[in-house]
């Protein structure tokens, strides 16, 4: 479990023996193909890491419905923003296929700043890097669009 | 195809407020309600708890020392253990030697009480037969002037043994939460399934914290008045200043009747001649000492972790004293507190979560 930690970037650079620390905190999930993780709009209180499976995250649309935004492999993670601000999830995440995640949330991140500091700064250093290549990439796209509209439909 | 999200209710709809003190009402009474009935079953359960939860920093503090966990909870439970131990092998001879005292001066005592209440006893007279008046006083005579230590005979020894019995039990159930509380956590969410389990972890950390706040903030602020009121009786010559200062300190946990409570016995040492501070500087101490604990000290230890009305803390007071007695009095407000706590996440999280 530790050797499979380290390969998520989310946890890079996080100390063999924080890894270890981490094992017994975080939470094994086991989803059913199809089953909800998450809904759009419930109230969010931690992260997942997927271990196997694929995880769709979706948008929903009252116009348009469901909107695919990705499908997440092993090792990349999701829900992450609830983490830091406990509010409402903005999309939902369903299992694709049978999947394995494991869980962050706000209490166990409680716990790690308490007991080992360096890896709780450690994972969100990592977090906040995420959430900002996140937000880099959706200012791009969002000015492509603009750019988009401001040439017009041809 | 996941469903559209619902409309969520204001928390503050009339229906609703009613329906949740409902809930609060209730929960708190099958938790006092339990705790009362079955107090010797539930004791070491949910006292082996609360210490794990006052004392979880210390061993946190140890984990990020790299102490190994198990190690950790021992070591905190084993001084915590070790100090009570000293503490009841050194005060304990000088609180009985003023138990003792007290019995010796009681006569004197009941005598300047006659006096001094004389012109009621003289109205009692005419509302309560004299028959039962010279029984109520023979009665209290009875017990003040009572000699002998706690331990006199084998049966006041076996009386003591459950109590013993009952520590020990609190201690291991707090080594097992501190050592492994993460475990058996991690453990018992397994089992819940995965609609309800992020719902069911938030509840559980929310209301943990809301009771570790309020349980380590109460003891600060008791330890904090009982040393004031300690020394500020011990200034003023009134006899048994550490006695009265332990008591005054334990009824502070009582919101709003404790210190009141806490401080009569001063004032009546003082009105019964004990000392020659006279009774309303006593008063005047204590008062200011408990506008202190209002403005300065309660706000910065307790904060707003437990907050409820007036009449709910007397109605809960009235309520634990019918159920169980002084300990019925001592549990029912922390409990109404807490159960008020989880019933009102337990409200939020059904609707955060759209189960409701």
């Amino acid at each position: 479990m530790s050797e499979w930690l380290r390969q998520v970037p989310l946890l890079e650079g996080t100390h063999r023996r924080h890894l270890a620390h981490l094992v017994r905190i975080l939470h094994r999930r086991s989803y059913e193909s199809g089953e909800v993780v998450f809904r759009q709009g419930d109230v969010g209180s931690g992260m997942y890491i997927v271990h196997s499976g694929r995880i769709r995250i979706v948008a929903e649309d009252p116009v348009r419905g469901e909107i695919q935004l990705s499908i997440l492999e092993p090792g990349q993670c999701f829900g992450e923003m609830s983490l830091f601000d406990h509010g409402p999830r903005s999309a939902s995440a369903l299992a694709h296929e049978d999947s394995v995640l494991y869980g962050l949330f706000e209490g166990d991140l409680d716990q790690l700043e308490r007991t080992r500091p360096q890896a709780a700064a450690r994972l969100l250093h990592n977090l906040a890097l995420s959430v900002s290549l996140r937000l880099r990439h959706t200012n791009e796209r969002l000015r492509d669009i603009e750019e988009g509209s401001a040439r017009g439909p041809y | 195809m996941i469903a559209t999200p619902a409309v969520r209710k204001p928390l503050s709809a009339r229906g609703d407020r009613l329906l949740l003190s409902f809930w609060i009402v209730l929960v708190a009474s099958i938790a006092v309600f339990l705790l009362v009935s079955a107090w010797m079953l539930l004791a070491p359960l949910v006292l082996g708890y609360l210490l794990a939860i006052l004392l979880s920093p210390v061993a946190e503090a140890m984990d990020r020392r790299r102490i190994p966990r198990t190690l950790g909870a021992f070591l905190v439970l084993g001084t915590l253990a070790a100090t009570i131990a000293t503490l009841v092998v050194t005060a304990s001879p000088a609180i009985f030697h003023q138990i003792q005292d007290f019995r010796d001066h009681s006569p004197e005592y009941l005598r300047s009480a006659e006096e001094k209440l004389s012109g009621l006893m003289t109205l009692l007279g005419r509302l309560v037969p004299a028959q039962e008046l010279d029984r109520a006083r023979d009665l209290a005579v009875r017990r003040l002037t009572s000699h002998g230590s706690p331990f006199d005979s084998l049966h006041d020894l076996l009386d003591v043994l459950p109590l013993l019995e009952n520590a020990v039990l609190t201690l291991v159930v707090a080594f097992f939460l501190l050592a492994r509380g993460a475990e058996i956590r991690r453990a018992f969410m397994i089992l819940v399934p995965n609609r309800y389990f992020e719902m069911m972890l938030r509840l559980l950390y929310r209301v943990q914290r809301q009771t570790a706040d309020y349980l380590r903030g109460q003891c600060l602020d008791s330890i904090v008045n009982g040393i004031l009121i300690t020394i500020a009786l011990a200034v003023l010559r009134v006899p048994y200043a550490p006695f009265l200062g332990t008591f005054a300190g334990f009824a502070n946990a009582v919101p709003f009747l404790g210190p009141l409570v806490g401080g009569l016995p001063a004032i009546a040492l003082a009105l019964l001649g004990a000392t020659a501070t006279p009774w309303w500087l006593i008063l005047l101490v204590l008062g200011s000492i408990h506008m202190l604990d209002n403005l300065v000290i309660y706000p910065s230890t307790v904060g707003g972790s437990l907050q409820l009305p007036a009449w709910v803390v007397i109605l809960g007071v009235a309520l634990g004293n019918h159920l169980g007695g002084v300990l019925g009095m001592l549990v029912a407000v922390p409990a109404i507190g807490l159960a008020r706590g989880f019933v009102l996440e337990l409200h939020q999280n059904l609707h955060g979560f759209r189960i409701l």
